[in-house]
């Protein structure tokens, strides 16, 4: 061993061009900089870093997706700008505007040239995370104190957002703007009206939920139009369910089903559960309302569609084929169809004649709505810049574009019919489900605790999908899921009290 | 005196990123795991109320019990697996090595998408795994919608994946394995399970220990296919501790809550790792 040991070094000394000791030094030196290089980063948020990556790292190999996001946030923080809020607009201003939808991408990028171009100091850069991961960013921005200065919010996260303080108070800016409240969707305002009742983000679009239908399996199953029986006044739960029925045929892979009933809220059971004159919280908010009648005769006419008259595809053949496709491929006759989906379907289907129209009428027309809307981060240096481009797309010439290009139903009430140029014929249903329609409300307050719904909601979402997949697998019934998530949803409520 | 300062050198800097990287966010997680916070108001330190409602979280407990089962499941399954592959690609056959890089490549494969494949296997209408099963006249579950079989599947995808890396180290352990030792066994007279028994297997201990310490270790911290291929159900059948912790962590904002389990998690780890270790000088030769 010994003499190895001799013989390799003679042969690199010999060799006279690299010494051993100038290799190790070089090595060390390398090793050294690309340390410091990789630690740089963190160096300017160094504090708020370590608590996300702590609990991502705690376990003894860390789950190697979420170990990426906190560093990911900290070469954020580091690359956002910090230039002063320009009193006087002179000095150059680079607003980050953060959403989810790449699709949105043509719209708003268009709405930032216009800015642009009456703002010249103002320039606007798009960020896009996927929505999985957009909200969970914006907190760990929030917590490390530089987030971006204008962002997409949903109601769930506006309202956790709005108690968190992390936003800015625009009441009173909108009314200087002259924006009044009356220009709005009533139901959209609803949605987002915070705790002391004003508002802090500004709604642009909303979705709301129609029936969509085949019209060519509906001619050879000789059975009227919901948009007929509408006019009748016969466009109910019954009319739905033998609709349905006469609908579904053949078997196998060959069966296609008449309607479908789909474990999610928004476009499944809030809808029913309202329209039939239930609520999934009480008024003050301290207790769900799911195990109410209301909700479980909602949840029981979904349960026999899938289970008794089969005339639903159960939760997991659509792990086979999706909704859409399906609907795509006329496996699927009938489906409750938002305005988000107008896009895909004017896209995708091609041979068949298709129409929408108000979802059938239980105790009540009353569908589920949502609505996006704008938040300013509430400690932006570019506050005032912020707020005028939220101002400026929240203009009417700017709300149109996401009515024009069938993304949703602009907020303002001026410019709905940006939304309704066919196809399908009967567009104007999904404005006409606006009125009355209702939210998964985040925002009122809650009794004594204060803690908005926003905060709670993934878990309470969470426990509901489960206890539902129940109901719809056909394993728990009605009855006992609800009495079920009941209690753990208003065990989750106690728990998560402030 | 140069060359160790050299080599302190060389040991300090990587030293130093595993203290920042790994050791200090350790420590960090003991600590959030005494607050309590939602990352949209401000911390409040609570002690060890996380302690005591980690205690009494039935979920908790049922995420430590499907994490205990996939454990015993995945890991003889995984171990055994890559017992059997090192030893049918120790053979000198001409082409072996393609067989051996072909074994090792779900371990490189991205778990997404090898959970992704496997989920379209396992569907209950057209999968494979229930076609394959139909010609055997056995009518396969809805795999991943049941909650008696979910676990179980993600367990077989589990094992098929790290099968590969553990072959490719009890491999490596036969291959140390002097071969006059087999003929001086052959000479006395012991068969091929005897010889299995009495040479390979003692031999190949140290390379069997490590393999259990890792994959024991992998086990319990499965979370991408749970992630991608059930997300915890169905009726958290498949719900596991780390899923348990990012749930808390990400989705529900309760980070010292999150913390709390993740130092639970830790301990335990770390109880069993060590006692693996002391185990290791009942049955591990290192000859």
């Amino acid at each position: 061993m010994a003499d190895e040991f001799v013989q390799t070094r003679s042969v690199l000394t010999s060799d006279g061009r690299y010494s051993r000791r100038a290799a190790l030094r070089v090595a060390l030196g390398l090793m050294g900089a690309s340390l410091l290089a990789a630690c740089a980063p963190s160096a300017q948020a160094p504090a708020p870093a370590a608590p996300p990556t702590a609990a991502a790292a705690a376990p003894a190999q860390a789950a190697p997706t979420t170990a990426a996001k906190p560093t990911a946030a900290a070469a954020a923080a580091a690359a956002a700008p910090t230039t002063a809020p320009a009193q006087a607009s002179k000095q150059p201003i680079k607003l980050r505007y953060a959403l989810w939808d790449e699709s949105f991408l043509p719209i708003v990028t268009g709405s930032f040239k216009d800015f642009t171009a009456k703002n010249p100091s103002i320039t606007v850069e798009p960020e896009i995370v996927p929505f999985d991961d957009h909200f969970t960013k914006l907190q760990r921005e929030f917590a490390g104190g530089n987030a971006a200065d204008v962002f997409h919010l949903n109601a769930a996260w506006a309202a956790a957002f709005a108690f968190g303080k992390q936003l800015l108070p625009i009441e009173d800016r909108m009314a200087k703007a002259g924006l009044k409240r009356d220009d709005f969707i009533k139901e959209s305002l609803d949605i987002y009206d915070h705790l002391d009742g004003k508002l802090y983000v500004v709604p642009f679009y909303l979705d709301s939920m129609g029936f969509a239908y085949n019209q060519d399996l509906l001619a050879k199953a000789k059975v009227p139009t919901p948009k007929e029986l509408q006019a009748q006044g016969k466009w109910d739960w019954n009319a739905l369910r033998d609709m349905a029925k006469e609908l579904t045929t053949g078997d196998g892979p060959e069966r296609v089903h008449g309607f479908l009933a789909q474990n999610d809220g928004q476009t499944g059971y809030f809808n029913f559960i309202f329209a039939n004159d239930g609520d999934l919280w009480n008024a003050d908010r301290t207790k769900t309302t799911l195990d109410a009648p209301p909700a479980m005769e909602a949840l029981q006419f979904m349960a026999d569609l899938i289970l008794k008259d089969k005339t639903s595809p159960d939760p997991q053949s659509l792990q086979t084929q999706a909704k859409l496709p399906r609907f795509y491929d006329q496996r699927l006759a009938t489906f409750m169809a938002g305005s988000f989906n107008v896009i895909n379907l004017r896209k995708n289907i091609k041979d068949f004649a298709w129409d929408v129209t108000l979802m059938p009428k239980g105790k009540k027309q009353v569908g589920f709505i949502h609505a996006l809307a704008h938040g300013i981060y509430g400690k932006s240096p570019n506050a005032d810049a912020a707020w005028e481009l939220v101002n400026f797309m929240t203009s009417p010439e700017q709300v149109k574009k996401w009515g024009v290009e069938g993304v949703g139903v602009p907020a303002l009430k001026s410019q709905t019919s940006a939304f309704t140029a066919p196809p399908p014929a009967n567009i104007q249903a999904f404005v006409d489900a606006t009125n009355g329609a209702k939210a998964n409300r985040q925002n009122v307050e809650i009794g004594k605790t204060g803690v908005p719904m926003g905060v709670r909601d993934p878990i309470v979402t969470a426990s509901r999908g489960k206890q539902i997949g129940e109901i719809f697998a056909g394993r728990s019934t009605v009855d006992e899921a609800m009495k079920a998530l009941a209690t753990e949803m208003n065990k989750a409520l106690e728990e998560t009290k402030a | 005196m140069r060359q160790a300062a050299v080599g302190y050198a060389f040991l300090g800097l990587p030293l130093l990123g595993y203290v920042v990287f790994t050791i200090l966010p350790v420590l960090g997680a003991f600590y959030l795991g005494l607050l309590r916070w939602d990352l949209l108001t401000e911390p409040r330190f609570v002690g060890l109320d996380n302690v005591v409602r980690l205690l009494g979280d039935g979920k908790f407990w049922n995420a430590l019990k499907n994490t205990a089962v996939f454990c015993v499941g995945s890991v003889p399954l995984a171990i055994g697996g890559g017992l059997v592959l090192a030893l049918l690609l120790n053979q000198r056959l001409p082409g072996i090595r393609v067989f051996r890089g072909l074994y090792y490549v779900p371990y490189v494969t991205s778990w997404v998408a090898v959970a992704l494949v496997w989920s379209w296997l396992f569907d209950r209408d057209y999968g494979l795994v229930n076609l394959a099963l139909h010609f055997v006249g056995v009518t396969g579950p809805a795999w991943l919608s049941d909650p008696r079989w979910a676990l179980p599947a993600v367990m077989v995808v589990f094992a098929w994946k790290w099968m590969g890396f553990y072959a490719l180290i009890l491999l490596a352990g036969l291959q140390n394995i002097p071969p006059t030792l087999y003929d001086a066994a052959a000479i006395d007279g012991a068969g091929a399970w005897a010889r299995f028994r009495h040479v390979t297997l003692p031999l190949l201990s140290p390379a069997t220990f490590f393999v259990i310490v890792t994959a024991l270790i992998n086990a319990l911290n499965v979370f991408d296919p749970i992630v991608v291929m059930t997300q915890g159900g169905p009726n958290d059948s498949t719900q596991t501790l780390v899923k348990y912790i990012v749930d808390n962590a990400f989705q529900f904002f309760q980070i010292g809550y999150a913390s709390a389990i993740a130092a639970a998690t830790f301990l335990l780890v770390l109880a069993l790792t060590l006692g693996q270790n002391w185990l290791q000088r009942v049955w591990v030769h290192y000859e």
